[in-house]
């Protein structure tokens, strides 16, 4: 069970100036991993938030060098999100991947209800670059939350498995575990990429 | 005598979870070199498996090509302001002096009316919302049951339950049997109740169903459980027509296009789909209803028991 620091009173707490500098230079970081996990802007901001207050009452106890800050970053929001989403699974489950920045929010149920569809073949880069990010996002929507977790901070955050495995609590055989079934599903969910994964075309 | 090309490694012959870590870090570029050596050799020695990592490599190349989308701009103007005065904020009162609530940043009244709505929506409440909803639900099955029960609505008291005690014959309308209008609607509301019972255990599974455990969902078998239900729905339905139970043959008619969604799945593993039919039982209160439904018919129904053996 995840231990609660409380909050610090204003005469204990560690100076302003110091936290700013944190939020300053981790934000961006934080706020990707967030979208990665989550799969949406409005949950990622919640997170980043609740990384950062969380961060901010643990802040005087972090004993490590300033590199290790973000994969200290990297663990809350690790911890947060697997709480989050243990305690509201199925909410969390209602929620679309939002795919883009642009708005798709006005169309996510209908997008979401459909079955993954193969690409066009011959649509424009730009195009192209959003359908991949599209088939993408929903294929990792298919992985469950520890999966999902793993595979983001492994592949796209480039995190050691050791890394993953303190963040996630867990031995590092059961992330490669984890990292295995992920690419697997993908695999199966994305399979309609036959070209691109070398599959038969039966 | 030791074969030459077996290795010497006591994991040697790999079995699956041996296999898997030795991929994952083929995969993700961890892998030692006693290790690639192994790895090698597995491969060699089986084809499929060499043939999977090569899927699996290439669907790593395909995911890389994900790129996450730019956050808006106002995301971070003055984040860590925002932070620090929802840090200043005073706190509510604390129930727990070791674990004081959390301070958030104040949302817009429409994001925080979408996160109540949310919560109310919810598919599977946490157990206060499970406990809280159960209250309710006694307290209006009783006051149904002593207040407002229309003496139409009474079962034959020789039917307990809603079990599977049809008296119509199956795959056939109540008006082709020429039985009597009375009896029609009793046996009409007897199969109603008893379709409402099935498809709420089928309902109950989808609903409660976690994204962790949509693997060991037998998503074939609850399809062709909501094939049968539908055909069973849409003959009641007529059937109710000519009756005065016209708000359970509406109950009916929407519970019959939910299993239609649940019937049309077109992949096992929806998971979006499944979410969908989730949000629609939700949003239309299906259980509720034939809950409500089911506690009313049973209170009128021990109530007829009641009156006729004080008789």
């Amino acid at each position: 069970m995840p231990t609660v620091t409380p909050v610090p009173s204003p005469a204990s707490r560690p100076p302003v100036s110091a936290f700013h500098a944190l939020v300053e230079e981790h934000q961006r970081a934080v706020y990707g991993l967030a979208i990665d996990l989550t799969g949406n802007r409005h949950d990622a901001e919640d997170l980043m938030q609740d990384t950062f207050l969380k961060a901010y009452r643990s802040l005087e106890q972090f004993r490590g060098v300033d590199g290790q800050r973000r994969t200290w970053l990297y663990r809350i929001a690790t911890t947060t999100y697997l709480n989050t989403r243990r305690k509201k699974a199925l909410t969390a489950m209602q929620l679309r991947p939002d795919m883009t920045t642009d708005g798709l929010a006005h169309g996510e149920h209908a997008a979401s209800a459909r079955p993954l569809s193969p690409p066009q073949a011959a649509a424009p880069d730009a195009a192209e670059q959003r359908q991949v990010n599209e088939h993408v996002e929903r294929a990792l929507a298919l992985l469950s939350p520890r999966e999902r977790t793993a595979f983001v901070l492994r592949h796209y955050h480039d995190q050691s498995i050791r890394e993953v495995a303190a963040s996630l609590d867990i031995a590092e055989g059961t992330v490669k575990s984890l990292l295995f079934r992920a690419t697997r599903k993908l695999r199966d969910a994305l399979s309609f990429y036959r070209a691109d994964l070398g599959l038969s075309s039966s | 005598m030791a074969n030459p090309s077996m290795p010497s490694d006591p994991r040697w012959p790999l079995d699956d979870d041996a296999f898997e870590a030795l991929a994952a870090d083929a995969l993700f570029g961890t892998l030692t070199p006693e290790d690639e050596a192994l790895l090698t050799a597995a491969l060699a020695a089986d084809p499929d498996r060499a043939e999977m990592l090569r899927q699996l490599r290439a669907t790593l190349t395909l995911t890389a090509q994900r790129t996450a989308p730019a956050p808006p701009a106002e995301v971070f103007d003055g984040l860590a302001d925002r932070l620090v005065q929802a840090l200043d904020e005073p706190p509510a009162p604390a129930t727990d002096p070791v674990c004081p609530p959390v301070p958030r940043i104040r949302r817009r009244w429409w994001e925080r009316l979408a996160e109540q709505l949310r919560l109310l929506t919810a598919p599977a409440p946490t157990w206060t919302w499970q406990l809280g909803l159960a209250v309710v639900l006694i307290g209006i099955g009783v006051a149904l049951g002593r207040w407002g029960a229309p003496p139409e609505l009474v079962l034959d008291p020789n039917t307990r339950g809603v079990g599977p005690n049809l008296a119509l014959e199956p795959g056939r309308e109540a008006s082709e049997q020429g039985l009597q209008p009375a009896v029609l609607e009793r046996e009409a509301q007897r199969e109603a109740l008893h379709v409402m019972d099935r498809s709420k255990v089928l309902l109950l599974g989808l609903v409660n169903l976690e994204a962790d455990d949509v693997g060991a969902l037998d998503m074939d078998r609850k399809q062709a459980l909501a094939r049968d239900l539908v055909h069973e729905a849409r003959r009641i339905s007529t059937n109710l027509e000519a009756t005065d139970q016209q708000r359970l043959r509406v109950l009916i008619d929407d519970l019959e296009r939910i299993l239609l969604q649940i019937a049309n799945l077109e992949a096992t593993y929806d998971l979006p789909s499944l979410t969908l039919v989730q949000s629609s039982v939700d949003q239309q209160g299906l259980l509720l209803k034939i809950n409500l439904t089911q506690m009313r018919y049973q209170t009128n129904n021990e109530q007829a028991l009641k009156v006729r053996n004080e008789k």
